[in-house]
This record gives C-alpha cells, sequence and structure tokens, in this order.
C-alpha cells in the first residue's frame, strides 16, 4: 500500500543542515496498522508528511496504492492523490475555525467537485459515526479537544481513502479522550479494512497497533 | 459551480465578521478608488451616451464648414450662411434632418422677463430652426415647436424650457400663449420643452429661437461670399446612412457652389467642409486630429481610461498590503485545504472571490458615492468645463438618472471592482498560496 525506498530528508538553513531523515525504507501492507515511534525529533512527522505527499523527499521514491510518485508531479495531480487516497489526522486538529463542523467535514468532498446535497449527505452519515450529530452546526472553538478530533477524523475519512496518516492523534487529549480515539482509529482500521499510520509518544497505544516501527535520528532502528 | 461562490459568500461574510475592522477600512479604501474611477466613467458617460434629449447621437453630425481666399490674402470664415445650409444641404439622400443654429451668444447678454419691472434673469439662447426639433428629441410639455412657416414670417415665437417657465410665472398655468421679454422685446411661447441638462452641450438652452428673428445675427453674411456667415449645421443620418455617405453625397453640390462663386464674384475660394461625430464636440481631444473614425475615439478614451486605471491602481497598492497580511492570518487554513485536495488554482480562485464580495461591497458604497461627489461638483468651473460650459451662463445644471446609471454603467462599475480586486489581490494570495504545505500547517496563528 505504501512503500518508501531509500528516503532521505535533509533541511538546509543558512547554518546547519539537519538530516531529517536518512535512507529509509518501509513498507506497509494495505490494512495494516502501523505505529510510529521515537524521541522528540528524530524525523516522525516529517516521514509522515512525506508519505502524504505534504512534503517532498530530498532524494528516494514513494509509492502509494501501486502508483509511483514522481518528484515531477503537478500541484494539480498531487492534489488529486491526497484527496482520494490519503486522510489525515494532525495532533493540533487543524480544523478551520471558521467553518462549522459540517462544512469542516465535508471539505475533501468539495475538492472532488462533488454536488453540495451529496457532500452533506455523506458529511451528516460520517459525523454520526464519529458521535457528533448533536454538534454539526457548532464552529470548532465551540467543541472540546476531544470533540475537534473527531470532526477531523470525520474529514478524514469523508472521502473513503485507502490510507489514513495521524501524526500524535491523542497528543492534545486526556487519556480517556485519548483512549476513545484510539477505539475509534482502531475500528476504522479493523472493520473498514483502512491503513493507518500513527505517529505516537504513548506505549499504551502502540502496542495496541499492528506492527511498531521505532526512530532514532532519522532512522529506523526496529 | 454557483454553490461554490455561495459558500465563498458565506465564508467572506464569516470573515467579515471576524475583523470587522479590515473589512471596513478594506471596503472604504475600495468606495475610494471605485468612486474616484467612476467620476471619469460618468463624466464619459454625459459626453459620449444618449441621454435626452440627445438620444440619436450615433447618428448626429456636426458639420464644420470654412471658407479660405486662395489669392494670398489671408482670410478664413467658418460657418455659414442660411443660403448656404440651404443650397449645400438642401436636398440630400441620407439626410433625416438638417438644422442650422447659431450656438453662441458672444454678441450680448439676453435678460428674460416676464414683464417690465419683474424679475430678470440672464438666459443662454440658442438661435435654431424647426429642424432642430426633429434632430433632438425634446419632450414637449407643453405646446409645440416652432415651425418653418413661423420662420418664414419672422415670427417672434420662441420655446423656452419649463424650468424657465416656473421661474418666469410659477405655477400661473400655461405658459404657451403667454409673451415673454428678451432683452425687453416680446416673443410668443408656442413651446415648452423638459429641460435639457446644461451638460448637454449640443441641445441645451433656457430659450430656443428661430435665427430668422432680426437680433440674433444669425443671418449675417459675408459680403464677398453670399454661402459663408455664421450658422452651424447639425445633421441625422438616416439610419444605416454612415458619415462617409454623406460627404460623397455633398461633394458635387458643393464643387457646384464653388464653381458658381468664382464666376459670380472671380475670387477662388477654397471650402473645407468637415463632418465631425457627435463625439469629436463633446469629449475634450487629447489627441486633436481630422480621423473621426471609432479607432480615433477609442484613441481619445485613452487617457481617461488610463487615468481611471491609475484611480484604482494608487489605492490598490494599499489593499494589497492589507490583503498580504490577511493572508498572513489564513496561512494554516490554506495548508489546511491543501492538504484535503485543494489545488492552488481552486485556492487562488476562492481568495479572488472571496476578496470580490469585499470588493463589491466598496463598489456599491463607492458608486453611490461618484454620484453624490459629481452632484456636489456639477455647479463648478473645473466640471463644466469637461462639458465646455464654464464660459457660460449656467446656474443650476439638472441631471439625468441616465447620466449615472445605465446598464453599462453598472458594467463599468463592476469591471472595475474586478480589475481593483485582482491588483489588490493577486500578488498577495499567489505569493501566499506557494508556501509548502507543511510549512503552512505549522505557522502558529
Ligand atoms: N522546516 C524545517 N526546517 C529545518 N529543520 C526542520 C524543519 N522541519 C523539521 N526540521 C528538523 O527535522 C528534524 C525532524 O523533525 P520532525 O518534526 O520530523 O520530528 P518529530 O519526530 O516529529 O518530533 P516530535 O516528536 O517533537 O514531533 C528535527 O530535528 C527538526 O528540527
Ligand atoms: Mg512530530
Amino acid at each position: 500500500m505504501i512503500r518508501l525506498t531509500g528516503v532521505n530528508k535533509v533541511y538546509r538553513t543558512e547554518e546547519i543542515e539537519t538530516q531529517a531523515l536518512e535512507n529509509v525504507n518501509i513498507e506497509v501492507q494495505r490494512g495494516e496498522f502501523l505505529s510510529i515511534m521515537g524521541p522528540s525529533g528524530c524525523g516522525k512527522s516529517t516521514l509522515l508528511n512525506i508519505m502524504g505527499l505534504l512534503d517532498v523527499p530530498t532524494s528516494g521514491e514513494i509509492e502509494l496504492c501501486g502508483t509511483r510518485i514522481d518528484p515531477g508531479l503537478s500541484d494539480q495531480r498531487l492534489a488529486e492523490f491526497r484527496n482520494r487516497m490519503l486522510g489525515f489526522v494532525f495532533q493540533s486538529f487543524h480544523l478551520i475555525s471558521s467553518l462549522n463542523v459540517l462544512d469542516n467535514v465535508q471539505l475533501p468532498l468539495m475538492y472532488r467537485g462533488m454536488g453540495y446535497g451529496e457532500r452533506m449527505r455523506r458529511a451528516k452519515e460520517v459525523i454520526e459515526r464519529v458521535g457528533l450529530s448533536h454538534r454539526m452546526k457548532h464552529t470548532p472553538v465551540q467543541l472540546s479537544g476531544g470533540q475537534c478530533q473527531r470532526v477531523a477524523i470525520a474529514r478524514a475519512i469523508i472521502g473513503n481513502p485507502e490510507i489514513i496518516l495521524a501524526d500524535e492523534p491523542t497528543g492534545n487529549l486526556d487519556s480517556k479522550m485519548g483512549g476513545e480515539i484510539m477505539a475509534l482509529l482502531k475500528q476504522l482500521n479493523e472493520e473498514d479494512g483502512r491503513t493507518i499510520v500513527m505517529v505516537t509518544h504513548n506505549d499504551l497505544q502502540a502496542q495496541q497497533t499492528k506492527r511498531i516501527i521505532k526512530f532514532l535520528d532519522g532512522r529506523q532502528i526496529l | 459551480m454557483m454553490s461554490r461562490f455561495l459558500i465563498y459568500i458565506r465564508q467572506a461574510m464569516a470573515l467579515m465578521k471576524e475583523d470587522k475592522l479590515f473589512s471596513c477600512i478594506y471596503v472604504a479604501g475600495t468606495a475610494v478608488a471605485i468612486a474616484s474611477a467612476m467620476v471619469v466613467a460618468i463624466i464619459l458617460n454625459i459626453q459620449l451616451a444618449d441621454i435626452y434629449p440627445e438620444t440619436n447621437r450615433e447618428r448626429i453630425l456636426h458639420m464644420k464648414s470654412s471658407f479660405y481666399k486662395e489669392d494670398g490674402n489671408v482670410g478664413r470664415w467658418y460657418g455659414m450662411s442660411p443660403k448656404g445650409v440651404e443650397e449645400l444641404f438642401g436636398n440630400l439622400e441620407c439626410a433625416e434632418a438638417v438644422s442650422a443654429s447659431k450656438d453662441d451668444n458672444l454678441i450680448y447678454d439676453i435678460k428674460a422677463c416676464a414683464e417690465l419691472g419683474k424679475q430678470e434673469v440672464t438666459i443662454f439662447p440658442k438661435f435654431t430652426d424647426d429642424a432642430f426639433f426633429r434632430i433632438y428629441s425634446f419632450e414637449f410639455v407643453e405646446g409645440k415647436p416652432f415651425s418653418k412657416e413661423n420662420m418664414e414670417h419672422d415670427d417672434y415665437c420662441i420655446v423656452i424650457t419649463d424650468a424657465l417657465a416656473k421661474k418666469m410665472w410659477g405655477d400661473e398655468g400655461e405658459a404657451v400663449g403667454r409673451s415673454l421679454l428678451l432683452n425687453y422685446l416680446p416673443y410668443r411661447v408656442v413651446g415648452v420643452v423638459k429641460e435639457a441638462s446644461p451638460l448637454m452641450r449640443a441641445s441645451s438652452a433656457d430659450v430656443y429661437l428661430p435665427y430668422t428673428v432680426k437680433d440674433s445675427n444669425a443671418q449675417y453674411n459675408n459680403p464677398d461670399n453670399p454661402y459663408s456667415g455664421a450658422m452651424e449645421v447639425r445633421v441625422l443620418l438616416k439610419r444605416g446612412c454612415t458619415r462617409q455617405m454623406l460627404v460623397d453625397e455633398l461633394e458635387p453640390h458643393r464643387n457646384r457652389i464653388l464653381s458658381e462663386l468664382k464666376s459670380t464674384t472671380g475670387i477662388e475660394f477654397r471650402w473645407d467642409i468637415v463632418a465631425k461625430p457627435y463625439w469629436a464636440d463633446s469629449i475634450i481631444p487629447f489627441f486633436p486630429t481630422n480621423d473621426y473614425s471609432t479607432g480615433s475615439l477609442l484613441l481619445n478614451l485613452l487617457l481617461p481610461a488610463l487615468s481611471m486605471l491609475l484611480f484604482l491602481l494608487l489605492p490598490a497598492i494599499n489593499l494589497s498590503g492589507m490583503v498580504s497580511n490577511r493572508m498572513e492570518s489564513r496561512v494554516a487554513e490554506m495548508g489546511i485545504r491543501k492538504a484535503f485536495g485543494a489545488k492552488k488554482r481552486v485556492l487562488l480562485n476562492q481568495v479572488i472571490q472571496e476578496n470580490l464580495v469585499l470588493t463589491l461591497v466598496g463598489g456599491i458604497v463607492g458608486y453611490a458615492l461618484s454620484f453624490a461627489v459629481v452632484k456636489a461638483i456639477s455647479n463648478t468651473p473645473m466640471f463644466l468645463t469637461f462639458f465646455q460650459r464654464d464660459n457660460d451662463p449656467v446656474d443650476n445644471v439638472s441631471m439625468q438618472f441616465g447620466m449615472f446609471f445605465t446598464p453599462t454603467m453598472f458594467l463599468i462599475a463592476f469591471v472595475c471592482c474586478a480589475v481593483l480586486n485582482l491588483m489588490a489581490a493577486l500578488i498577495p494570495a499567489w505569493t501566499s498560496l506557494k508556501r509548502p504545505i507543511v510549512e503552512s500547517l505549522n505557522q502558529k496563528k
């Protein structure tokens, strides 16, 4: 489903050069629930962003759902890939504060050019799925952290992507809410068969996933 | 598409509520820009559009005649005598109406009063003929134009404006049949027209008199040349006829008259007849030329168009800075949208359309403002210069709806908004959208 071959990422600023990823080779199978662990600054987010086509590697190859991602791909094609194959869940939710829950959730479908009625119908469905039917017209500031993350998950799955990438999805939540979010992700993996890659600092949560990869200083160590 | 636009409007409304100060300043800035551009547009509109009573402007030609003596002596005579008008324009295939009039009143002031001892007002006269009222579409509130017979009999009859009638007799009922004193000579009022705005220079006057009345000096003619005189001729072309057709039709008549002149006076004359389209006399020519094609008109409109662009550009620079700041606070939002599949081009459209909502609000305010500004300055000599009325006794500049609000003007206002919007939003939006997604997402709000 996801294959990274010889991926390097180097950040160059005026003074220093940071090797955020060094020769990373990872293969993720369809239906896997993979967690990535490692100390702060070891390159976990960088890795996830590259997998999610939000960032480009300095060198190396990426393959998603059997398609090799050409480094020279246009903004349009990349946008389509992200829209159809990928769903993101971020630590800080990244909801659009001026839009209500419904409009936030339907966003990926809007960029697919789907009609308004159909978008709203599907958005209501997934919002119900994450248990927020009673909050559809609320804006993000009127929601708790856990509720925000549910909205984010609804947004990640509304387009039926094969892959969900979650960067510390419970990092800003207390353990009870974190547990609920974990349960939701597990359900998406087990019931819908979605491939999930999750970055986490939480051992307990990592243990609930099917495979754990550990990173140190940009290299995979386990 | 439509629903997406509605979402943008909603989003724009939300953003407006979110940042009221920004929105107010932005709308105010836009309004000033649009207002200044629209003042220029309104001036051009009055100069060029079909406005009462000049509703056939496309078909109206202003004929300029000038005679030169070719004997080495400097001598030049503008204008024609009634005889000249009759012989040159008497029977034309392509003319629907030919009118001769004497526009200027350089000789002396004319004072009008209802009766001796009553209030006197200085009026602007036009010495003309019955055909004048066929070229311009005057609305007669009372009575009718003076006739050919009136002119043949040298009748002292006049057509006056409703505004003058009101000044003279208030609401004392009909003006037709009364007599009005012009420089203490009585004239019979035969018609009252709805006033033409003084800005309609070709047609406006307070009193229309037959040029046959003795005071007019209109019938002056050159002792050497019975065809030259003080009259100016306007021609209303028949529908489907062109300026060139008229010029071609005049040529044999011109030659005939010239040879006749030579045989009767022994003097060799040169005679230039120029058929100017109405606009050549109404716009301020920046590139004076004898070319009266549409291309030449457009060339002459270049300078006002550039000034409009400049009026938009200067505020656009400031507005662009504001949009840039605003985009800064929306970087994260743009990153999120990209992460979920928005193409840069789509986001650029979104930002520009959202901004357009604000610009249009400013545009509406600005359009209204331009109306108010023109109303406020309409009596100033500076404004009257654009209509070549700064030297005439104009005391009240009446204006019509059609000078400000027409579909064309709305379109121009909209185009101004669109141009201003692009100038203000395109560069900052594009710069902001070019940023890498990860960088945008990590941007702290
Ligand atoms: N835009 C950037 N410019 C320069 N260096 C960067 C940039 N982004 C990340 N880095 C560096 O790359 C390394 C990896 O960063 P990354 O965010 O992937 O770490 P992480 O494992 O996700 O850490 P955390 O657990 O704290 O989220 C870090 O040393 C970081 O300083
Ligand atoms: Mg990280």
